[in-house]
C-alpha cells in the first residue's frame, strides 16, 4: 500500500517536472500585505508555455514558516476574471515547509496567461519578543522566501512587504532592496532558478489585534412556523504577543499605552432583519453591547467581558432571530432552500475550528448542501421542544477560516412537507384531547371496592340529583309557559283578538297539563328516595298550581272585560290586582324554585 | 341553582389558580429587571450540586468529594448537604428533558422557588380552610402568594433551601392538620412523606419536629386528646425520625441531639395519657386511685433515674446536646459571645422592629386578632394555629432569617381574622339588602327561602369540614333565625367598613409589589444605577473577574478569599477554593482571615503553605459598594483572633476603639494585608478618575496610606470599577526593590516590614 503512494508520487513528480521544463514565469509581481493579523499575499503571474507540448497545469507554491497555516487560497485569471480551481498538491523537489497548488490552466505551446494569485496566511506573523508587558509595544516577525517559490524559472520578480507601521526593526536586505515609510520593495530580481530560497524576515511593530477564534459553533435552527434561531457560541483569544508580569487597572485605564495588545471590541455585521439579539456567557448577560440598525444590515457592537491582554481567553454567545422571508426559498424542483451566512458575522477574526449546525425541522428529508468551500458534512438528530422523531441536524466542519475571506453565503436544499408543521400542535390537542377523555371516563367510572352504606349512600344522592335536575327543567319549563300564557293576557285588546287567544290559552294549557304529566312519574321517583325533599317538591308543584289558577283567572277576566268592550285603561286598572297578584306568585315560584333545586 | 352553583365552584377554582399564577408571577421582577441569574451566594453553590446531580446522576452526587472547596480538605457533598432542593431541581430537569423539552438546568433553578411559592399558597390555603373555612383558606393564601418576607427568599434567581422548604412545612403542617380532622392513616402517611420531604430540605425541620409535640402536648393538657390526634402523631415521630435518620446530613442527630427530645417526650406522655384514660374506663374510681397512687411512686423514683441518666448524658456536651445554631435560637446572645461566624451573618442577626413591618405589613396587625378569633371557636386546628403563631413570633425575633417560618403563620392568622370580620359584614349586608329589596308583601317567604339556602349550604359546608365545624360552639350568625338581627349591623357602617378593608388589602398589593420589585429583587451579583437619561449603569464587576478567573488561570490553581465569595468562585470560577459559604470549619476559616489581618510577609507565608495562588478581595471604595472587604475586615480579625491568640481586635482600632482606614488608622491596619491589597494603586487611580486623591467613597475620607507598595503579591486582574481585585501570590518575593523603593525611607520601611 505504501508503496503505492510512494509509486504515485513519484509519478506526479515525474509529470510535474516535466511540466517545469515546458513553462517559464515572465513577470511575477508579488505583495505581501502585514496590515493586519494575518499575512495577505497577492501574485501577478504571467506564465509562458515555452515548450511543445500543451500543459494543463500550473504549479503555484507559497513558503509557510513554522506554525503557519494557509488559510485561504484563490486563483483568478486576470485576462477573464474567472475563479481557476487549485488543489494542494506534493510536488517534487519543493522546500519542506512549502505548500504547492496545481491550478487547472490550459496553455497551448507558446501561449501567455496572467493569473492572480490571493492567499491569506494566519499565525505567520510570530510575536518576537514573545512575552510582552502592559506598555511594550507588540513587535511581529514574519518569514518568507524574498523570491516567489516556485518550480519554474521566474525570469523577472518584484516583491512588496506593506507593514501596519512605520516602526520595522529589521528587514533582509537582498539588494535591489529600498524602504520607504511602510514599504519595502525587493527587485526586480531577474532569472530566478527554480526552488531557489533565501529567507526574508520581516521584524515591525504590530498594533492590530490578534482575534482567535479557537472554537467557534454556530447553530442554525428552522422553524417553518416563521424564524429561524441562530445561536454562536465563540472562545476567543488574543493570540498576539503574550502578556507577562503584572496587569495594572490603573496604566491600562490612564497610562499612555497602558493597553498594550488588548483589545475588548468586536463588530458583526448581522442580517438587516435580526431581531430578539442576546449575548451571554456561561455566568449570564453581558452588559455591554450595542444595535445599530442600518437599511442593509444590523450592526452588533459588543464588549468582550474584560479586555484582552496578549495570551488571555474568554468565551461568550450570541444570538437572534431572523424571519423566513429572504432566508428560505423554493428551488424550481419545489424543494425548500435555506440561503445563509456561513462564517463568522464578525470582522478581522481568524476562526481555528468552526462547526456549523443546521437544524432542519422534524420530517425534513433529501437534505443537500451547496457550500462555496468544501467542508466536511456529517449529520445528526437533535430534539427539542415537542419532538418525537427528533430533527435532522446538517454538520459542517472546517479548521483556519478567514474573515472576512470566507464570509460567503451557503445553501442546504431539502424536502419538506407543509403538513409536518401540524405535528407539534396536533401532538399537543391529542395529548390534552386524551387527557379530558381520561378525566370524563374517570369521572363516569365507579372505582369503589366495597359497596358499603356510604357508598349507596352517595349514589342515591346522585340518583336524586339526576331526577331533581330533570325535575327542575320541567317546573322551569312550566314557569316559561305560564308567563307566556301572561303576557298573552296582556296584550290582548280588541275582541275580534279573543278567538285566537281563546287558541293560544287552550295550547299553553295542554302544553302545562303536559309538563305536570310528565313531573309525575318523576316526582314518585323522587318520592321513593327521599319524602323530605319530595315533599319540598310537592311544595314547590303546589305554587306552580297557584300560580296556574291565578293565570286562568287573570285571563278569564280579561276575555270577560275584552268582550264587554272596555277600554284598555279601564282593564288594566281593574286588572291591576290580579296583575300583582300573578306577578307576586310568579316571583314565589321562582324563589322556591331556587331555594329546592339550588342545592343540586 | 345548578349552574349558579357551578359558576361559584368555577370562581373558586379559578381564584386560586390566580393566586398560583400571582405568586408565581410577582416573583419575576428580578428577571424582568436584572436576567435570568442565581442570586446571591449560597444559590450558587446549590446550582453547583444541582448541575452535578444532573450531569453524573443520583447516586455519583450522593458519594460526592468535592476537592474544588476547603482545599486540602475537601467537602463530602452528599453527606453535608440538605439535598431536598437539589433532588426537586433535579428531578424537573429530568422530566422536562425526557418530553424534549431542552431547558438549561440554570432556568430550571431559577424557576424552582417561584413556583414552590405556588405551591405554597396551595398549602396554606388547605391549611386554613382545614382549620376553619374555605372562604378564609383563600384569602391565606393571597397573603402568603405576596408576602414580602416570603418573597425575600423565593424570587425567580434565589435558589436557595427556603424556596422550597416554606412550602414542605406548610405541607406537614396541612397534612397534620388534616390528619387530626379525619384521623385517616392514609392523611397520617402523607404527613410522614411530607415531613421526610422537609427534612431533606431544611435544617428548619426542627422547628416542626418541636412545635407538633408541644402542640400535642397542649392537647393533651387541654382535654383534647383523642384517637386522631394519636394517629396524626404518633406514625410522624416513629415513622419520621426514622426517615430523617436515613437522610446523610441529619443521621444519627435525629436521635442523638437534644432538638428532638421533645418529640419523644410528648410521644411517651401521648401513650401514657392514652394508657390512664382506658385505665380509667376499665377500673372503679375508686380502684383507679389507689392504682394511680402506686403508679406514680414508681414512675417518679423511675422517672427521676431516667432524668438523671439522660441529664447526665447532655451535660457531657458543651452545648447542652444542641446545636450551635439551635443554642443561638434558644439564647439569642449565645452567638454573638461564642461562635463569631454564626453572628457575622447579616441575616442571623435580631431584625429591627421595622422589618416586621417591610416585611409584613398589615398582616402584623391582624394576626393578633387571628389568635383572638381561633380562640373565640377554639378546634383542634385553630389551636394549632395559635401555637404555630407564637413560636413563630418567637423565633423570628431571634434571626431575622426565620421571619420566613413566621411569615405563614401570619398570614394564616391574619386570614382568620379577616374573613371573620368579612364574614358579619357580608351577612349582615345580604340580609340588609334582601329585606330592602322584596316588597312588604311577600316579606316572609323568601327570607324564610333564604335562611334555608344558607343553612343548606352552611350543612354542605359541614359535610366537607368534617370534625371541626361539628364542634363550633353554634351558632353562625345567619344560622338562626333571630341570629341575623342579633349581629346585624347598620348598612352605612357595614359598607364603610368594607371600604376600609379593600383599601387595606389594596395598600397590602401595592406594598408587595413594591417589595417584590424594588427591594428584593436584585441578584446582587449585578449592581445597577440609574443615568439621568432613566437607563441603568451596570456594574458587573463580579462576574468580570470571575470570567477572567475561569479562563486565564491554570485549572488547578487555588483561591483565597473571605468565605462569603467561595460559593460563587466554585460554581462561577470553576476554581478551587479555601473556604467557603459552609463555614463547617471555624480554624480554616480563621487562617484566611488571620492571613487577610497580618503583614504581608506573614500572609505570603500562610498562603504558600495553603498552595495559595491567587488571592481576591473585594473593593467599594471607588464607587462607593458598602459591602465590601474592609467593612467585613473586623470579622476576618474576630475570627482569626477567635483561633489565632496574636491577632488581637485591639490591634486594629483605634486607641478610641474606633474602626478606620484614615491616617488615624490603627498601624496594624494600615499594616495588613487587607488594606494593601484593597489599596494598591487606589490613591493614583482616584485622583485621575474622581480628582480627589485617595478618597475612599464608602468610608467618605482619605485612605491612611496612601503610597501602597506590594513585594509579595502581584496585580494580576482589577475589574472595571475595582470591584474586585485579584493579585498573584508570587513564587518568591521581590528580592530586589523596585528602583524607587531604593530612596532610604522606602527601603527603610519595606525592611520593618518584612521584620
Amino acid at each position: 500500500m505504501r508503496q503505492a503512494v510512494y509509486l504515485f508520487a513519484a509519478l506526479l513528480a515525474v509529470a510535474g517536472s516535466v511540466a517545469a521544463d515546458s513553462i517559464k514565469l515572465q513577470q511575477v509581481d508579488r505583495k505581501i500585505n502585514l496590515n493586519s493579523q494575518f499575512a495577505r499575499i497577492t501574485e501577478t503571474v504571467k506564465a509562458k508555455n515555452v515548450g511543445e507540448q500543451p500543459v494543463s497545469e500550473l504549479i503555484l507554491c507559497q513558503q509557510l514558516n513554522a506554525g503557519a497555516v494557509l488559510s485561504f487560497y484563490k486563483v483568478v485569471d486576470a485576462t477573464s476574471k474567472s475563479e481557476l480551481s487549485a488543489s494542494p498538491k506534493v510536488v517534487e523537489g519543493a522546500p519542506a515547509d512549502a505548500v504547492c497548488h496545481s491550478v487547472k490552466l490550459t496553455l497551448a505551446a507558446g501561449d501567455v496567461a496572467t493569473v492572480t494569485v490571493n492567499a491569506v496566511l494566519a499565525k505567520a506573523q510570530v510575536p518576537f519578543p514573545a512575552e510582552v508587558t502592559q506598555q511594550d509595544p507588540q513587535l511581529m516577525l514574519y518569514k518568507d522566501n524574498v523570491y516567489v517559490l516556485s518550480p519554474y524559472q521566474v525570469s523577472a520578480q518584484t516583491t512588496e512587504v506593506v507593514t501596519p507601521t512605520s516602526n520595522i526593526k529589521s528587514y533582509t536586505e537582498e539588494k535591489p532592496v529600498s524602504k520607504t515609510d511602510k514599504k519595502i520593495k525587493y527587485g526586480k530580481y531577474d532569472l530566478i532558478k527554480p526552488w531557489t530560497t533565501k529567507q526574508l524576515s520581516v521584524h515591525f511593530e504590530n498594533g492590530k489585534s490578534f482575534k482567535h477564534m479557537l472554537t467557534y459553533v454556530k447553530e442554525i435552527e428552522v422553524s417553518h412556523w416563521g424564524n429561524i434561531y441562530v445561536e454562536e457560541k465563540y472562545e476567543i483569544k488574543n493570540a498576539g504577543a503574550q502578556h507577562s508580569g503584572s496587569f495594572s487597572r490603573l496604566k491600562y485605564a490612564h497610562a499612555y499605552n497602558g493597553k498594550g495588545n488588548s483589545f475588548r471590541d468586536l463588530r458583526a455585521v448581522l442580517p438587516a432583519s435580526a431581531h430578539s439579539l442576546y449575548y451571554v456567557d456561561l455566568i449570564g448577560n453581558i452588559s455591554s453591547s450595542n444595535v445599530r440598525k442600518t437599511l442593509s444590515s444590523t450592526v452588533l457592537e459588543l464588549e468582550l467581558r474584560y479586555p484582552l491582554m496578549g495570551g488571555w481567553k474568554v468565551d461568550f454567545t450570541i444570538g437572534y432571530s431572523v424571519p423566513l422571508t429572504g432566508f428560505l426559498t423554493r428551488t424550481p424542483a419545489g424543494k425548500r432552500r435555506l440561503s445563509m451566512d456561513l462564517s463568522t458575522p464578525f470582522e478581522d477574526v481568524f476562526v481555528e475550528d468552526a462547526i456549523i449546525k443546521v437544524v432542519l425541522p422534524e420530517g425534513a428529508s433529501g437534505i443537500e448542501a451547496i457550500l462555496p468551500y468544501d467542508m466536511e458534512k456529517s449529520f445528526e438528530t437533535k430534539f427539542t421542544y415537542l419532538d418525537t422523531t427528533g430533527r435532522p441536524v446538517l454538520v459542517l466542519h472546517r479548521r483556519n477560516l478567514a474573515s472576512p475571506e470566507h464570509s460567503a453565503k451557503f445553501s442546504v436544499d431539502y424536502s419538506f412537507g407543509a403538513v409536518h408543521t401540524l405535528r407539534e400542535p396536533l401532538l399537543l390537542i391529542t395529548v390534552f384531547f386524551g387527557l379530558f377523555v381520561a378525566i370524563i371516563a374517570y369521572n363516569r367510572m365507579e372505582f369503589t371496592i366495597t359497596r358499603d352504606e356510604k357508598w349507596a349512600a352517595a349514589r342515591d344522592r346522585e340518583v336524586l340529583a339526576t331526577y331533581m335536575e330533570q325535575l327542575q327543567a320541567l317546573l322551569e319549563d312550566e314557569l316559561t309557559a305560564l308567563s307566556n300564557l301572561t303576557r298573552l293576557a296582556g296584550s290582548l285588546k280588541e275582541s275580534a283578538h279573543v278567538d285566537s287567544a281563546a287558541r293560544e290559552r287552550a295550547a299553553g294549557e295542554k302544553r302545562v297539563k303536559d309538563l305536570e304529566d310528565r313531573v309525575k312519574p318523576l316526582l314518585a321517583a323522587v318520592e321513593s328516595r327521599s319524602a323530605r325533599v319530595a315533599g319540598q317538591v310537592r311544595d314547590v308543584l303546589e305554587r306552580s298550581r297557584g300560580l296556574q289558577a291565578r293565570v286562568g283567572k287573570l285571563l278569564a277576566e280579561r276575555v270577560e272585560m275584552v268582550k264587554k268592550g272596555a277600554a284598555v285603561s279601564e282593564i288594566n286598572r281593574k286588572l291591576a290586582p290580579s296583575q300583582e297578584a300573578v306577578a307576586a306568585a310568579r316571583r314565589e315560584l321562582e324563589g322556591a324554585i331556587s331555594t329546592v333545586f339550588g342545592a343540586y | 341553582m345548578r349552574l349558579q352553583a357551578q359558576l361559584g365552584e368555577a370562581s373558586f377554582y379559578l381564584a386560586l389558580t390566580g393566586i398560583c399564577v400571582l405568586a408565581f408571577s410577582i416573583r419575576l421582577f428580578s428577571v424582568v429587571k436584572y436576567e435570568s441569574v442565581i442570586h446571591e451566594f449560597d444559590p450558587y453553590f446549590n446550582y453547583r450540586v444541582t448541575q452535578f446531580l444532573t450531569k453524573e446522576g443520583f447516586y455519583d452526587m450522593w458519594n460526592w468529594f468535592d476537592d474544588r472547596t476547603w482545599y486540602p480538605l475537601g467537602r463530602v457533598i452528599g453527606g453535608t448537604v440538605y439535598p431536598g432542593l437539589i433532588f426537586t431541581a433535579g428531578a424537573m430537569y429530568r422530566i422536562l428533558h425526557f418530553l424534549h423539552i431542552p431547558l438549561h438546568v440554570q432556568e430550571v433553578c431559577v424557576f424552582t422557588a417561584p413556583l414552590f411559592s405556588a405551591f405554597c399558597a396551595l398549602s396554606c390555603y388547605g391549611l386554613v380552610s382545614q382549620a376553619r373555612s374555605p372562604g378564609a383558606g383563600l384569602l391565606a393564601a393571597f397573603f402568603v402568594a405576596i408576602v414580602p418576607s416570603y418573597i425575600s427568599r423565593s424570587v425567580a434567581g434565589s435558589f436557595d433551601n427556603e424556596g422550597v422548604a416554606i412550602f414542605a412545612l406548610v405541607n406537614v403542617f396541612y397534612w397534620f392538620i388534616k390528619t387530626v380532622n379525619t384521623g385517616k392513616l392514609l392523611d397520617a402517611m402523607l404527613t410522614v412523606a411530607s415531613y421526610g420531604y422537609m427534612v431533606m430540605s431544611w435544617g428548619g425541620y426542627s422547628f416542626i419536629i418541636n412545635l407538633l409535640p408541644l402542640y400535642c402536648l397542649a392537647c393533651i393538657f387541654f382535654g383534647r386528646l383523642n384517637g386522631r390526634l394519636y394517629v396524626a402523631f404518633a406514625p410522624l415521630i416513629a415513622i419520621g425520625t426514622a426517615i430523617s435518620c436515613s437522610i446523610p446530613v441529619v443521621g444519627f442527630n435525629a436521635v442523638l441531639m437534644s432538638e428532638h427530645f421533645g418529640a419523644f417526650l410528648a410521644f411517651v406522655v401521648l401513650h401514657l395519657a392514652l394508657l390512664v384514660s382506658y385505665v380509667r374506663r376499665m377500673l372503679s374510681p375508686k380502684h383507679f386511685m389507689l392504682l394511680a397512687s402506686l403508679v406514680v411512686g414508681t414512675a417518679l423514683a423511675a422517672g427521676a433515674l431516667v432524668a438523671s441518666m439522660v441529664f447526665a448524658y447532655v451535660m457531657k456536651s458543651p452545648t447542652l446536646g444542641w446545636t450551635g445554631r439551635s443554642m443561638t435560637l434558644l439564647d439569642p446572645t449565645y452567638a454573638s459571645r461564642f461562635v463569631p461566624i454564626i453572628a457575622s451573618v447579616s441575616e442571623h442577626q435580631p431584625p429591627q422592629w421595622n422589618s416586621y413591618i417591610q416585611d409584613l405589613h398589615m398582616l402584623v396587625a391582624l394576626a393578633p386578632a387571628g389568635i383572638l378569633a381561633c380562640f373565640s371557636r377554639l378546634t383542634d386546628a385553630s389551636l394549632f394555629l395559635v401555637l404555630y403563631g407564637l413560636t413563630a413570633v418567637y423565633f423570628s425575633g431571634v434571626m431575622i432569617r426565620l421571619m420566613l417560618v413566621l411569615a405563614p403563620a401570619v398570614c394564616c392568622l391574619a386570614a382568620v381574622a379577616l374573613s371573620d370580620l368579612l364574614y358579619v359584614l357580608c351577612s349582615s349586608l345580604r340580609s340588609f339588602t334582601l329585606a330592602s329589596l322584596l316588597p312588604t308583601s311577600i316579606d316572609t317567604p323568601p327570607e324564610n327561602g333564604a335562611a334555608a339556602e344558607t343553612k343548606e349550604a352552611k350543612e354542605k359546608d359541614a359535610g366537607e369540614e368534617a370534625t371541626p365545624t361539628k364542634k363550633k360552639p353554634k351558632p353562625r350568625p345567619s344560622a338562626g333565625k333571630p341570629a341575623p338581627k342579633l349581629y346585624q349591623l347598620p348598612a352605612l357602617v357595614c359598607l364603610t367598613l368594607l371600604g376600609l378593608v379593600l383599601a387595606l388589602l389594596t395598600l397590602y398589593v401595592v406594598h408587595c409589589i413594591h417589595a417584590s420589585a424594588d427591594m428584593y429583587s436584585s441578584p446582587s451579583i449585578v449592581l445597577q444605577s440609574p443615568r439621568p437619561d432613566g437607563s441603568n449603569y451596570v456594574f458587573d464587576d463580579f462576574r468580570e473577574a470571575y470570567a477572567w478567573l475561569r479562563h486565564n488561570t491554570h485549572p488547578e490553581a487555588k483561591v483565597a478569599s473571605w468565605w462569603d465569595y467561595g460559593y460563587q468562585t466554585t460554581a462561577m470560577a470553576n476554581r478551587t477554593v479555601i473556604v467557603d459559604n459552609n463555614t463547617w470549619n471555624t480554624s480554616h476559616i480563621a487562617t484566611v482571615g488571620r492571613a487577610m489581618s497580618s503583614g504581608e510577609a506573614k500572609a505570603w507565608s500562610i498562603y504558600r503553605s495553603l498552595d495559595v495562588e491567587y488571592v481576591f478581595v473585594v473593593f467599594g471604595g471607588l464607587v462607593g459598594y458598602p459591602s465590601d472587604d474592609i467593612n467585613k475586615f473586623l470579622w476576618m480579625v474576630r475570627i482569626g483572633g477567635g483561633v489565632y491568640p496574636e491577632i488581637k481586635e485591639k490591634d486594629y482600632l483605634t486607641p478610641d476603639g474606633d474602626y478606620r482606614v484614615d491616617a488615624h488608622g490603627a498601624k496594624t491596619m494600615l499594616n495588613s494585608l487587607m488594606y494593601k491589597l484593597s489599596y494598591y494603586d487606589f490613591a493614583e487611580e482616584s485622583a485621575l478618575s474622581t480628582g480627589q486623591r485617595g478618597i475612599d467613597r464608602v468610608r467618605g475620607y482619605p485612605i491612611g496610606r496612601m503610597n501602597v507598595k506590594l513585594n509579595y503579591f502581584e496585580e494580576v486582574f482589577t475589574s472595571q470599577h475595582w470591584m474586585m481585585r485579584i493579585y498573584r501570590v508570587r513564587d518568591q518575593p521581590l528580592r530586589d526593590p523596585t528602583p524607587r523603593a531604593k530612596k532610604a525611607g522606602k527601603a527603610k520601611a519595606a525592611a520593618s516590614r518584612r521584620g
